[in-house]
């Protein structure tokens, strides 16, 4: 109906309107140019030319909106995400299921943030605002230009297109792919705003605090998203992929992980700055960083130079990034070298038992993993460069190092806060450790005793990936890891719970009840308060984390009527049941599910989905029971329509429901630091420019209400994500059963070499060719060879690429040698630039004492007493 | 439904180029200089950097404090510390007004020369109450009260000694008829 009213040239119009998007940025970028060299009116002109390209964006995405609902498959990317029969909601998520569309809903994504951001900074932060504008348009250009160029999504076929698509991958037509991937981006693209930011205060010269201020609610919002993004990457892998993982460190995995470890690392150390005004290259630097990152990402995810699951197709869109990213490289370097005179704070660290030098700790972990993680990402590449040769670099490799900084970096954010700002004494910090402590022994103490009879031991047999000295130390610590584990995380907990209660109690002193001193503590200072949230939050999902030490798996082939037990659990096999909707056939495996031998059980139904359009790849739908203590998780390997024989994988994965409860956790934190956002960053009254301050802050109350709906709205409908299982596919197809502990050393360490799979390790792998080769690689086992000579055959007889943790041997040890090096330097430097700061503070202070003393000066005890009326007002506001 | 939704994209689509050309209508104009520009000043930037400070310096006086309360650090160090914020503090006080120093000059100057330009000229009323900005001057006299002849101000209502009225009774509300 439509098309018989308009009938208009939509690859032309689509076309047109990414021309206009480039001509109005380009635009607008020369208004904010002009505005910054000292010609205000062109600042009203640059952000109604912001407004202008933010609105042409939102034509390009409906233009592309309304070609997919009307099929016209003149353009490639319509023709090739999308069909007829396709119902219009998965003709919507089309719009970012491939790469082309995807890069205009990133740059939609970065309209919403634009626009934000403008109507924000309306009347205030007037000297940063061109140079912000000017940034983010220079951002608008690079991916207008990728529109145009080498990722159009409006590019036409030369004849005029086929009659029909060829319809979005069924892997992606779930709901997942409705709020992943949005989710992601929006914690990816938003850190554009915190970086326009930093790099205008780099290019204006206006290096205080401002910019740490101005930059902070965009900061955490965007952190708030890639949290959930990862935490949803990980749901969807868990209840989607049907291995029974969440993480597999993937390249994809480690692009969205890597901006979030630096992001997190900024986060912490942009609250020394705002403190104590110092660490300002560093703040800078770090922020520029995490941008660079979610830049890299992006490339690392769409050039194709890594095989990663996630990848797009590979393309010549990676040329553009790398100049893109070269730029950036240059611009940042030369900026910050070029206002470094600016940027050395004079402030120095009172004492090396202080807040402030505990983040510079948790600082130097996090980017000592996130180096780590990049390292071993690019490791395949590295290898094929330096030695010529392929390499892999597997889950068990991550999982052996980042283990021990992961639990490193939780141990600190539970000393951390009882370390006091500026300055501890020893006698204080032992008074606020002893509860901490106390508990933690205890913890561990309970976990060592009775661990073993609840099923969840204290020493469990680690992975060990190396042999040799290395592999044996770095073996026992995996070994004792469910008991570090539990230590440390009692310790968090306590400390936490620790820091609630003695705030608590300062103010109980003051008459006020528990619940109200509580809340009024929460209330005063939400954002540290949200921050012990989001600690907390992490506590959990490190418990969850360590429960997979206990994962059980079972396999059994079974006639109707049969049961099979797995621990606590019986499941009786009633028979299949098909489906049949328009887009595929549903075959479904009933079992009725038995706890401790109850009569009465809960139906579980595993099922295979074969879709119409791809009827060679039917998708394995797992049954989740999922219960605070473990989860149940059902796999239905195949089953025989004739004999109605069905063969079953069951795992049970202790404590992971604690994980997607922690990530609620994180969340609730962001959204109670995020709070007062609105009032707190309105500043005083005093700094304020012209507006009515009381329309201002309505204006912000409203938009932190929106957020806080958002991410609440988010947050509540986790828990039916959590629990749905429906609309779901995966691309394994069999299941694998691993017998016991040296088995599945072996085969994580092997990676498949059929050709056709995603060179999935042997233990996941259910192709056939993994199936012969674990069958022969029992064979060898039970006739007595080693796993090392096991790993070494098949090393020499596939290639360095199908062994999962790369070659130990000479100047390869690097992969890890480098991490662990840029550690300890790091770490020795920290300690360094501690003391000599700390000699600096007490040189300095011992000065100004002489100064005074020398010229006492007339006396001030008129700002004595106006200092008390500040203070007192300050504290009331509270 | 699926008649509706390309409508929807389209209406997405239109609404983006209208608010697209409106916007850049505008900023075109702003950028000729058609349309006036509300000033965008700000304050100095050495002005913000205090206020900033100051806020910083409050915020960690009050988070010492706390911190001390809670047992987080002891007497010995609180009193240190505290002394030194108390006294960058005070120095960024100082600083802020002395900022502002030149301003009351300033301020000082345009008002002298404002009573000054009215004074000179013959017959003119004071300046501070042609601004409305305090009452005429009355003739300073006294009456004294009925009752205990102390001497009270010619306006009073009441004696400031021992209360009798000086003034007549008040008119009697009128009744509502």
């Amino acid at each position: 109906m439509v098309q018989a009213v308009l009938t208009p040239d939509i690859p032309f119009l689509g076309n047109l309107t990414l021309c206009l998007i480039l001509v109005s940025a380009a635009y607008t970028m020369a208004m904010s140019l002009g505005a910054a060299s000292g010609r205000p009116h062109l600042l009203v002109a640059a952000r109604a030319g912001t407004y202008a390209t933010c609105a042409f964006v939102l034509m390009a995405v409906g233009v592309l909106g309304y070609a997919f609902q009307t099929h016209d498959f003149r353009i490639t990317y319509i023709a090739r995400y999308s069909d007829r029969s396709m119902a219009w909601w998965y003709l919507v998520t089309s719009l970012w299921g491939g790469q082309d569309g995807s890069l205009l809903w990133w740059t939609l994504l970065l309209s919403g943030y634009t626009a934000a951001l403008t109507v924000w900074m309306r009347g205030r932060y007037i000297e940063l605002q061109p140079y912000v504008l000017a940034t983010l348009m220079g951002i608008f250009l690079f991916f207008g230009v990728l529109m145009l160029f080498p990722a159009n999504p409006f590019a036409t076929y030369l004849d005029g297109g086929p009659p029909d698509g060829e319809g979005l991958n069924p892997l992606l037509q779930n709901y997942w792919m409705a709020i992943h991937p949005p989710s992601l981006y929006m914690g990816f693209v938003g850190w554009s705003i915190p970086f326009a930011i930093v790099f205008a205060a780099l290019l204006s010269g206006r290096l205080d605090n401002e910019w740490v201020h101005m930059a902070r609610p965009w900061a955490m919002v965007t952190w708030a998203f890639l949290s959930l993004g990862l935490l949803l990457g990980c749901l969807w892998s868990y209840e989607e992929l049907g291995w029974g993982g969440y993480w597999a460190w993937d390249p994809v995995e480690n692009a969205s992980f890597m901006p979030w470890l630096t992001g997190t690392a900024y986060l912490h150390s942009a609250l020394i700055q705002e403190r104590r005004s110092m660490l300002k290259v560093w703040n800078v630097f770090l922020l520029c960083l995490t941008f660079f990152m979610t830049i890299f990402g992006t490339f690392l995810t769409r050039s194709g130079l890594i095989a990663s699951v996630h990848a797009f197709a590979q393309s010549d869109i990676g040329t553009y990034f790398v100049w893109f990213m070269a730029f950036l490289g240059v611009a940042i370097v030369a900026a910050i070298l070029y206002r470094l005179p600016k940027l050395v704070g004079t402030h120095r660290i009172e004492s090396m038992l202080s807040r402030e030098f505990a983040f510079l700790v948790n600082n130097w972990i996090l980017l000592g993993m996130m180096v780590g993680v990049l390292g071993a990402t690019l490791w395949p590449k590295i290898s094929d460069w330096v030695y010529g040769e392929e390499a892999t670099v597997g889950p068990p490799f991550f999982n052996e190092w980042m283990t021990p900084l992961g639990l490193a970096l939780l141990f600190l954010a539970g000393l951390g806060p009882l370390i006091a700002w500026r300055k501890a004494s020893g006698k204080s910090l032992l008074m606020s450790l002893r509860v901490p402590v106390a508990g933690a022994i205890l913890a561990a103490g309970l976990h060592a005793a009775f661990g073993r009879a609840l099923g969840r031991p204290a020493f469990v047999v680690g992975e060990t990936i190396y042999s040799g000295g290395l592999g044996a130390i770095m073996g026992a610590f995996h070994n004792a890891a469910p008991l570090v584990s539990s230590f440390t995380c009692a310790f968090v907990t306590a400390s936490i719970v620790q820091e609630f209660a003695r705030g608590a109690r300062v103010r109980m002193r003051k008459g006020e009840g528990l619940a109200t001193s509580l809340i009024k503590l929460v209330a005063r200072a939400r954002r540290r308060y949200g921050g012990y949230i989001v600690h907390l939050g992490v506590v959990f999902m490190f418990v969850g984390f360590t429960g997979a030490a206990y994962d059980r798996t079972e396999e059994s082939t079974m006639m109707p009527g049969a049961s099979m037990n797995l621990g606590d659990y019986d499941l009786r096999y009633d028979g299949p049941r098909r489906e049949v909707d328009p887009t595929k056939q549903m075959v479904f495996t009933d079992m009725t599910l038995m706890r401790n031998g109850a009569a009465e059980g809960q139906r579980v139904s595993p099922a295979k989905f074969i879709y119409r359009l791809r009827p060679e790849m039917p998708t394995t739908e797992v049954a989740i029971h999922s219960r605070p203590s473990e989860d149940l998780y059902v796999i239905m390997a195949s089953v025989d329509p004739m004999s109605r024989r069905a063969t079953f994988q069951v795992k049970v994965r202790p404590l992971v429901w604690w994980i997607w409860f922690g990530g609620m956790l994180v969340l609730l934190g962001c959204v109670i630091s995020l709070w007062p956002k609105a009032e707190d960053l309105l500043g005083s009254d005093e700094a304020q420019g012209s507006r009515p301050s009381h329309q201002r802050s309505k204006a912000a109350r409203l938009a932190t209400a929106a957020i806080v709906m958002l991410v609440l709205a988010l947050v509540a409908s986790m828990p039916a994500w959590a629990s749905a299982q429906s609309g779901s596919s995966s691309s394994h197809a069999g299941t694998v059963v691993m017998h016991d502990h040296e088995e599945r050393q072996l085969f994580s360490t092997l990676l498949c070499d059929c050709g056709s799979c995603e060179r999935l390790a042997l233990d996941s792998c259910a192709c056939s060719w993994a199936e012969d080769k674990r069958a022969e690689l029992r064979a060898r086992m039970a006739a007595g060879e080693s796993n090392d000579t096991l790993i070494r055959s098949y090393r020499a007889q596939y290639g360095n690429a199908s062994i999962s943790i790369p070659s130990d041997e000479g100047s390869r040890k690097v992969l890890w040698v480098a991490p662990l090096l840029a550690l300890v330097l790091g770490g020795g430097g920290v300690v360094v630039i501690g003391r000599r700061w700390q000699a600096a503070h007490a040189a300095a202070a011992a000065a100004r004492l002489a100064a005074r003393e020398a010229n006492p000066g007339p006396s001030d005890t008129g700002y004595d007493r106006a200092l008390n009326d500040e203070l007192r007002r300050f504290e009331d506001q509270l | 439904m699926n008649a509706f939704i390309p409508w929807v994209f389209t209406v997405l689509g239109a609404a983006g180029l209208l608010m697209a050309l409106f916007f850049l209508w505008q900023s075109v104009r702003a950028a000729l200089g058609v349309v006036q520009v509300a000033g965008a000043e700000s304050l100095g930037q050495e002005r913000a950097r205090l206020l900033e400070r100051k806020a910083a310096l409050l915020d960690g006086l009050a988070d010492l404090r706390f911190e001390h309360d809670a047992g987080k650090i002891d007497a010995a160090d609180f009193a240190v510390v505290d002394a030194q914020l108390r006294e960058e503090a005070k120095e960024v006080l100082k600083a802020l007004d002395e900022e502002l120093e030149p301003y009351r000059e300033s301020a000082d100057t345009l008002i002298a020369d404002f009573l000054k330009a009215r004074a000179s000229a013959p017959g003119a009323p004071n300046p501070r109450e042609a601004a409305g900005l305090v009452e005429p001057t009355k003739a300073v006299t006294s009456v004294e009260c009925p009752a205990c002849h102390t001497k009270n101000d010619s306006d009073a209502t009441f004696c400031k000694k021992c209360g009798h009225r000086m003034t007549e009774e008040p008119p009697a509300p009128r009744s509502p008829s």
